[in-house]
């Protein structure tokens, strides 16, 4: 469990972080979404232990992580601009973490190093973005940490590095007991991986949710109608959303699809049918109710 | 199969990473201190193994002597024997020191790296010190190794012999020490600024500028001080240990006593004090390094602190400089000139450093502040405000004075100069309460002339403040100098560029004072001077007896040098310092004494051999009797016999001697100072265009010559009057081998040339008055 109170972080006159207050569940997988500036490095790193609060407070398991060795030990932070010791092979690296992370799993290393077509022998600074993400992402996870950061972890690569990379993510993290929390700039890359989404804008949270829940929240409803019903017809939804094209009704509604369907039903469609809402679209429509728009926030 | 534990044990770890990453400057240090220590003694090895049958026949003295230096040539790296070798390696040293710094300090510079290291479950004073410990081995490995290298090859090569002990290992390894001090000051004072600021050009700009910055501004301070403040004088003897990046240089102000070679006891305080320092930085810079504002590493965010010190120092140093050029604008010019020099040197500044034009704008105000106030400072200076300039010790508050002066006149000459013996040394301290006083009174007389003639100057000129500058800065061979040792250990110092007639009466009386005599006559007042200066008592060596026209010498030693000594000392006694000046009866020979100084250290004596030279004329009865017992009176009467001819010229330029400042000149046999008049002669032969008032007059015969010899002088007081009197003489013997040199008078001359002499030399200083400036070229 990672609890944020009033957190605050600044540099010079930019806050980076205004107040924050959050929770992040243990175990969890969890997206941090945000605009460059948004806050969500400097989150990782006041999780992390690299700065230390201006304001507030970040617990750890219930401890403040900077300067807090028993803390840290615990957590491995990867970086969105990578940096490996010069001159070094990922055997050195290796090396580099076993000497200071007790935890450090040279089976596992070995393991998730087998997997994919690098030699743990050559230079990093030879290798391509891509390998350069996987090194990172094995030499994290050999270090066995309960808590991983991953900070724009799959920007920027090609779908069958990204592919790879969530495999070797959901294999080591499929016994529950770590933590994992990814910051991205980019929501869809998120969607099939978080079980938790929080979302940052200027320092603060605007809203943090469990996927599921939030998804579960919402119904998208299409029906066709010879006669379009009137609003009055449809008071009995709380919709969020309501375009029509023609004869057609697509209704976004707040509620369990079972319970709406059965409402548009007794209003004599043509045909109605409900359909699974993308992450993106709850997200436009959850910000809405709490009065920002999408559109200015992400793009 | 690898297991976990000795998979981390392999290689690796944080100590590892550093090491690797300060393996380059290893290197290079290697490399160039390979070439400093090691490649001049390859180079000079043939000399040195030519030299190796010299060293067995030597004695243990002049062994020590020849492995100094060969030490010294070769391969040492030794702060004892070669101060520029030593400096060159402590200068190689705090380079890699500085660059190793700011290399483990990048870090934090970098975001990346910062990432990776400070997410690390590791403590920032581990990190730190992790780093300091591989920049240790990268700057001190190599010279460790070197050093070990070296003395393993002397002890091999020279181990046979006593020297190479306990002592000289215990001075080299003092050299390490020192070395690594100097180093560490300069890693834990970059690393203290480089903890502060976000990026590394700003570590090293600021490290570099707040380096100099104590020892810039004392300077500077001092120089403006001493311009401002009539009399101050200000030493700078502090510029040096102010600095991270001086004070190593300390040890060349300090001579270790057994070779007279610099030494870092004698600057120990210095190592000791910034050592305590470079300490307390390194754990500031670990406090610091928790708090500090510039975590968003790789910007440019210089700690405000630093940025405020370096931009006013800027601005301060800019100031000065321009009040340097413009120094002899009115007083309203100059502080104006520093007001605008401050603003615009501070405006380089924000710029370079805030690396924009945006805050240039708001600090324009305070840099104009600063402005102000820097010539408020300097106009508080220039108007003496805290009254330095009229301070005079108390008396109840004054241990000892000395005090350095010159003649009555502008021309005169130092009295050491013109006092039998080379020992002369009026800085020497004074402990009387009347010579404290009559000093006191010279200064004080000294202050009043120069503030009456300032009100001279406003009355004349109706401005009452002038430049001082010019006054101060006037100096002159004749100049007063006083320093006072303070009740609490302090010294106060002042120069003054004239004195009056009354103030040389008062010296005179001084001069009268037992202990200034004792003070400035070692050798005959050895027990007063034991006790003045808190040494051991003097020992005499040797006396060498000389003859004016020849070589002859005799060596006395023991009870008859004592002898001899008291004698000396019996006539100059009796002999007044006028006497001494004028003398009136000729030179008879001359005595010189070899004596030991001696000093602290039995081992020390044999480095302060003083040798001084007394000339004997009739008026010294009481040597003459003593060496008329000794058997030993025939050798001062010269054989002029030996004198073929005796050349004559003026000096009335006094340029045919030297500078003004050694117009008297003691004319021993071989004085340095002297030109050969029969060079003259011969090129006025050859070149007389050049020498259309100036003639070189010749004596060859026999009965003139010993008439003449029974009439010189070896001194003289050369003032204006007689100058008009005394013409300046050579005697030379067969081939032309110059055997002496004197003064003498013009009614001494013999009869054949005296008119023509007489005649030319008026013609002379006729010349020189009625173009002053051409007779001084």
């Amino acid at each position: 469990m990672i609890t944020m109170n009033n957190l605050t972080k600044t540099f010079e006159n930019f806050t980076a972080l205004d107040n924050f207050t959050s929770q992040i569940p243990g175990g969890s997988i969890y997206g941090l979404v945000g605009t460059n500036g948004s806050g969500k490095s400097t989150l990782l790193r006041l999780i992390s232990g690299i700065y230390r609060p201006d304001g507030g407070e970040i617990l750890v398991y219930g401890q403040a992580p900077f300067e807090n060795i028993a803390v840290k030990s615990q957590i491995v932070h990867v970086s969105d601009d990578l940096y490996f010791l010069p001159q070094a092979t990922m055997e050195d690296m290796a090396r580099f973490y076993a000497g200071i992370y007790q935890s450090f799993d040279y089976e596992t290393y070995q393991a998730m190093a087998g997997r994919f077509p690098i030699d743990p022998k050559k230079k990093i600074g030879k290798f391509s973005k891509g390998m350069k993400r996987q090194t990172a992402l094995i030499l994290a996870l050999a270090c066995r940490p309960k808590i991983l950061l991953l900070d724009e972890a799959f920007d920027g690569l090609d779908p069958v590095i990204r592919i790879g990379l969530r495999k070797i993510l959901a294999d080591a993290i499929s016994g529950g007991e770590v933590t994992v929390i990814i910051a991205s700039h980019n929501l869809r890359e998120l969607e099939d991986l978080c079980d938790h989404m929080g979302l940052l804008h200027r320092g603060k949270i605007i809203f943090a949710r469990e996927i599921d829940q939030v998804k579960l929240g919402f119904c998208k409803v299409q029906a066709a109608f010879n006669q379009l019903p009137s609003d009055e017809a449809l008071s009995g939804l709380d919709i969020a959303q309501k375009s029509a094209a023609g004869s057609v009704l697509t209704l976004i509604v707040r509620g369990k699809p079972d319970e709406i369907k059965t409402v548009i039903g007794g209003l004599n469609p043509l045909f109605v049918e409900t359909v699974p809402l993308t992450l993106e679209e709850v997200f436009i429509h959850e910000m809405e109710a709490v009065g920002y728009d999408y559109n200015k926030i992400i793009f | 199969m690898t297991t976990t534990k000795s998979f981390s044990n392999l290689r690796g770890g944080l100590f590892a990473s550093a090491l690797r990453a300060q393996l380059g400057f290893a290197i290079a240090s290697f490399i160039f201190l390979f070439i400093a220590m090691v490649v001049p003694f390859l180079v000079s090895a043939p000399s040195h193994n030519s030299g190796w049958s010299i060293a067995r026949d030597a004695s243990v003295y002049e062994l020590e002597q020849m492995i100094a230096n060969f030490y010294a040539n070769a391969f040492s790296y030794g702060v004892y024997f070669d101060p520029s070798q030593t400096g060159l390696i402590a200068v190689i040293l705090s380079f890699f020191a500085f660059a190793c710094a700011l290399s483990s300090a990048k870090y934090m510079h970098s975001m990346k790296m910062s990432d990776l290291y400070h997410a690390l479950p590791v403590r920032r004073e581990k990190l730190m010190l992790t780093n300091l410990a591989a920049s240790a081995i990268a700057v001190l490995g190599p010279l460790l190794v070197l050093t070990v290298g070296t003395m393993l090859g002397i002890l091999i090569v020279y181990g046979r012999y006593g020297w190479v002990g306990g002592w000289f290992f215990s001075v080299i390894l003092a050299d390490f020490l020192a070395i690594a001090a100097v180093s560490f000051v300069m890693y834990a004072f970059a690393t203290f600024i480089a903890v502060q600021v976000g990026t590394t050009f700003d570590a090293f700009a600021l490290t570099g500028l707040l380096g100099f910055l104590p020892t810039a501004v004392y300077l500077i301070g001092g120089a403006i001080w001493q311009s401002t403040v009539y009399g101050a004088v200000f030493s700078a003897d502090y510029a040096l240990r102010l600095s991270p990046f001086l004070f190593y240089f300390e040890i060349f102000r300090v001579r270790s006593l057994p070779i007279a070679a610099h030494s870092v006891w004698g600057a120990l305080p210095v190592f000791l004090a910034w050592t305590a320092i470079g300490v307390g930085l390194l754990y500031a810079a670990t406090l610091l390094y928790k708090r500090r504002k510039s975590e968003l590493a790789g910007t440019t965010q210089p700690e405000g602190r630093l940025q405020m010190i370096a931009k006013f120092f800027s601005a301060f140093c800019g100031g000065a400089i321009f009040l340097a050029i413009f120094n002899d604008y009115p007083l309203a010019g100059r502080m104006f000139v520093i007001l605008l020099a401050t603003v615009a040197i501070g405006l380089i500044a924000e710029l370079i450093l805030a690396r924009g034009v945006r805050s240039m704008k708001r600090n324009i105000k305070w840099l104009a502040l600063a402005g102000l106030v820097y010539s408020l400072l300097y106009l508080g200076a220039t108007m003496d405000i805290l009254n330095h300039a009229q301070r005079i010790p108390a008396s109840n508050s004054i241990v000892a004075v000395s005090i350095d002066y010159r003649g009555r006149f502008e021309n005169e000459n130092h009295p050491s100069w013109v006092m039998p013996g080379q020992a002369w040394n009026v800085t020497r301290p004074l402990t009387e309460p009347e010579s404290i006083e009559i000093v006191r009174e010279v200064h004080r007389r000294a202050v009043e002339d120069h503030f009456a003639e300032r009100q001279e100057w406003a009355n004349i000129t109706g401005v009452s403040s002038y430049n001082f500058m010019g006054f101060a800065t006037r100096w002159s061979s004749n100049n007063i100098h006083i320093r006072y040792q303070l009740s609490n250990g302090r010294t106060f110092e002042r120069r003054y560029p004239s004195m009056n007639s009354d103030t040389f009466r008062l010296l005179t009386g001084l001069e009268a004072q037992p202990d200034f005599i004792a003070a400035n006559h070692p050798i005959f007042f050895m027990e007063d001077y034991r006790q003045v200066t808190n040494r051991g008592p003097i020992e005499i060596e040797a006396i060498l007896i000389s003859l004016t026209g020849g070589p002859s010498r005799s060596t006395l030693s023991g009870e008859q040098a004592e002898r001899l000594a008291r004698a000396l000392r019996e006539d100059m006694l009796r002999e007044t310092l006028d006497e001494v000046r004028r003398p009136v009866h000729p030179t008879l020979g001359f005595v010189t004494l070899n004596y030991n100084e001696a000093r602290q250290q039995p081992q020390d004596r044999r480095w302060h051999i003083v040798t001084t030279q007394v000339p004997i004329t009739a008026g010294y009865t009481s040597t003459l009797a003593v060496l008329e017992g000794l058997g030993a009176a025939d050798i001062l009467r010269p054989d002029f016999a030996e004198v073929h001819e005796i050349l004559v010229i003026d000096f009335v330029d006094g340029l045919s001697f030297g500078h003004r400042g050694e117009r008297v000149v003691n004319l021993s046999v071989g004085n340095r100072h002297v030109t050969d008049l029969r060079m003259i002669l011969e090129d006025q032969r050859d070149h007389p265009e050049s020498w259309d008032n100036r003639q070189v007059f010749s004596i060859t015969n026999p009965d003139e010559i010993a008439n003449l010899m029974t009439r010189v002088h070896t001194t003289l007081l050369l003032d204006d009057e007689i100058i008009g009197r005394a013409v300046y003489l050579q005697a030379y013997g067969s081939y032309d081998r110059s055997l002496f040199a004197g003064y003498v008078l013009i009614e001494d001359l013999p009869v054949s040339i005296r008119s023509q002499v007489a005649d030319h030399l008026n013609e002379r200083i006729a010349v020189r008055d009625a173009h002053p400036a051409q007779a001084q070229r």
